[in-house]
């Protein structure tokens, strides 16, 4: 109980303080102005406006957002960062992140704060508008002249626009924080932390300024919610963008305890790499629904079309995946000695015990694949129809069955094929070596006959005649071949790590 | 098992050696001293115990748990490690208070007490931004035991501090080890060392040798 009231007290103290009432003052001022503009749209358009435009307008201006608010906010993170790191604290909290979510309620607590005075200051600033009663004529206006005018197309209430409006801003003010505190967490260095604020706020304007309004890297989209509403034409973009980066932070924040020797950047590279290929494997030009692009994404190649770069992207999609495996495998065959054969009792115990690891990471990954292309097509304006339109003949539920399916018998097999190749040389490169000969066999001409098992769940092979059950047939007899030549040099070969 | 191990600790900054696998265990209920000069790894050494840095190698055990695996700084650990970071526009009472309600697990009156216990007046409305530098030293032993925290990492406990309150603060400690509380510290006072101590260690050459048992 007393704790609660403490942090009440502690709350209006805060409100009442010299700093909240600058930041007022401040508003006020460029209120006024922006208020005379509003007007002057409104009588040069003929139509009335009312509290609802004034309000949407003073909290979703972009240039008190990026001038001031922005500034402000990254000052206050700071500066609850450098007063709240003190070891005496620390070891009271328990942990780095509970430190990192500790200043993140207060950062949350300057937020309301802020949002309270912004709101009363707005509120005074529009005596005199016509009341509130719904988007106003003025906002109903078929243009994009104010704030309103972009919002009351996606979204019925003013009320419900401005919550989503501070909501986003919210999130998005928490994500920068998130990224400060890691950084401060990471090299206890104020320069660095300052350095990076800095560059976020010049980041914002430049992005603002010279990026083109519809390019996914202005910060305004992901800080204004009728900025975000023009660029996605819904307001879930903005919104799916924050939280994706916000479940990226929690994921580092909840890691930042660890005693981890050095990070591995190769995941991270990885996972660039993917965005990179599923981005470029786009055709904009062709196809209208979100299918359509889910198809080129994973395209590939089969005999009757081939593409350079689509066969690059599959490369990255499918060996790239292979290549992690291939070093997961390489600590398991180092780490595994007579010790640990002991305790299996035999080799094939052990390949099965690893091997069901990974033919679950292998139906995770393709699952986190498919979700992370919806996830990059949702930001572009294709159509959710569920239908794909370059080829009518085939259905979602052939795309599904050859993208699920027969990619997790083809990876399958490209797992047991790398693990046979190390088994046997013992040497990492002769892996590569053995991927990139099995790659060529995408290439036209040399797999006329689709037996050869490599690259046979490209989803050009939804584009030609071939059964796609005749491939399931293909891919598993490949599958059982390799588990049985696998099992065959377990019992033959000596043992020698 | 002892309460804190060292486990081949090494540690290096930009390539300058602190600590070359280093082994080091603390048993509970004793009065450990670390001597060396000023930049032999006095506070590097306390700051792995605690976890605030990790181990280049090595492995640094609390009560069983490896630092940094499911946990990352200790319970229950009282500290004085640089000193903290006051907020120099509030009393003494409301510092202390600030600190107390992170876990809220002892009372105004329990602050109060641990003020007198150290000789701070806790009704004073002084701020701390107009204490003196052994009042301060006060307000940070005040803060490592107020919570009855039952192992003390305190470097340089008695810097600062007067006659008088250098024999009540060894009083103190003395009275927390009979209760079976393990107490660290650091200090250059030679004879700090010799009447608390347990168990001493020099940090020499980047390894930790026992000097007295």
């Amino acid at each position: 109980m007393t704790r609660v009231v403490n942090k009440w007290k502690d709350f209006v103290d805060e409100l009442l303080a010299f700093k909240w009432i600058l930041f007022g003052v401040v508003i006020y001022i460029y209120g006024l102005s922006a208020k005379e503009h509003m007007y002057v749209a409104s009588l040069q358009t003929k139509l009335l406006l009312n509290k609802w435009d004034l309000l949407h307008k003073f909290f979703g201006d972009i240039y008190l957002i990026l001038y001031f608010i922005l500034p402000v906010f990254l000052y206050r993170s700071i500066s609850i960062m450098m007063s709240d790191f003190d070891y005496a604290v620390l070891i009271r909290l328990g942990s780095y992140r509970s430190w990192v979510y500790a200043t993140l309620v207060r950062l949350i607590q300057s937020a309301s704060i802020s949002i309270i005075v912004w709101g009363a200051v707005s509120l005074v600033l529009s005596i005199g508008a016509p009341s509130f009663a719904g988007w106003s004529p003025f906002s109903r206006l078929n243009a994009s002249l104010s704030e309103t005018q972009i919002l009351q197309k996606f979204i019925n209430s003013p009320i419900l626009a401005l919550v989503l409006h501070l909501a986003l801003f919210v999130f998005s003010v928490s994500c920068i924080h998130l990224v400060l505190a890691i950084l401060y967490v990471k090299w206890k260095n104020k320069g660095i932390v300052v350095f990076v604020a800095v560059f976020i706020w010049v980041y914002g304007v430049v992005s603002f300024k010279l990026l083109s309004p519809h390019s996914l890297f202005n910060l305004c989209h992901y800080l204004i919610l009728h900025s975000g509403v023009a660029q996605f034409s819904n307001i879930w973009g903005s919104f799916a963008m924050v939280i994706g980066w916000m479940i990226l932070l929690i994921w580092i924040v909840n890691r930042l305890d660890l005693n981890v020797k050095g990070y591995n950047w190769k995941y991270t590279a990885f996972i660039v790499l993917v965005v990179l290929a599923l981005w470029s494997g786009m055709r904009e030009n062709v196809g209208q629904t979100v299918w359509d692009q889910f198809l080129f994404m994973f395209i590939g190649g089969s005999r009757q079309a081939f593409y350079f770069k689509s066969f690059l992207c599959y490369w990255v999609l499918y060996f790239g995946v292979i290549y992690l495996v291939q070093l997961h495998l390489q600590t398991e065959l180092s780490e595994m000695g007579y010790y640990k054969l002991v305790r299996y009792q035999s080799i094939s115990r052990w390949f099965w015990a690893w091997y069901h690891k990974i033919m679950l990471y292998i139906g995770l990954y393709l699952f986190a694949l498919a979700l992370l292309a919806l996830f990059i097509l949702s930001l572009k304006r294709f159509s959710f129809d569920f239908h794909v339109s370059i080829d009518r003949s085939v259905t979602l539920l052939d795309m599904f069955y050859h993208f699920f399916v027969n990619g997790y018998l083809q990876v399958s097999f490209y797992v047991l094929f790398v693990f046979l190749i190390s088994w046997l040389s013992k040497e990492t490169f002769y892996s590569f070596v053995g991927i990139a000969i099995l790659s060529f066999f995408m290439f036209p001409g040399l797999n006329n006959r689709g037996i050869i098992p490599s690259g046979l769940n490209s989803m050009a092979y939804l584009l030609t005649n071939d059964s796609i059950y005749r491939i399931s047939t293909v891919l598993f007899l490949w599958n059982v071949f390799a588990i049985v030549f696998l099992l065959y040099v377990f019992s033959k070969q000596d043992l020698d790590f | 098992m002892p309460h804190i191990l060292l486990d081949q600790v090494s540690k290096s900054f930009k390539g300058a050696t602190i600590f070359e696998n280093v082994n080091f265990a603390v048993e509970k209920g004793k009065i450990y001293g670390i001597i060396g000069p000023n930049g032999s790894g006095k506070s590097v050494l306390f700051k792995l115990i605690c976890g605030f840095l990790f181990p280049d190698h090595g492995r640094v055990i609390v009560d069983g748990e490896e630092l940094g695996v499911n946990k990352r700084f200790p319970s229950d650990f009282g500290i004085i490690i640089d000193r903290p970071g006051y907020i120099a526009g509030k009393t003494g009472f409301d510092n202390l208070k600030a600190l107390a309600l992170i876990r809220n697990k002892i009372s105004d009156d329990k602050i109060k007490q641990t003020m007198r216990l150290v000789g701070l007046d806790p009704e004073s409305t002084q701020k701390v931004k107009h204490y003196s530098l052994g009042m301060k030293q006060k307000l940070a032993i005040a803060q490592a035991i107020m919570e009855d925290q039952q192992t003390l990492i305190l470097d340089e406990p008695f810097n600062a501090l007067d006659a008088d309150s250098v024999e009540n603060i060894r009083n103190l400690l003395r009275k927390f080890k009979e209760e079976g509380r393990t107490i660290l510290l650091t200090s250059h006072n030679q004879e700090d060392i010799d009447v608390l101590c347990d168990e001493v260690y020099r940090i020499n050459r980047f390894k930790l040798e026992k000097v007295k048992k």
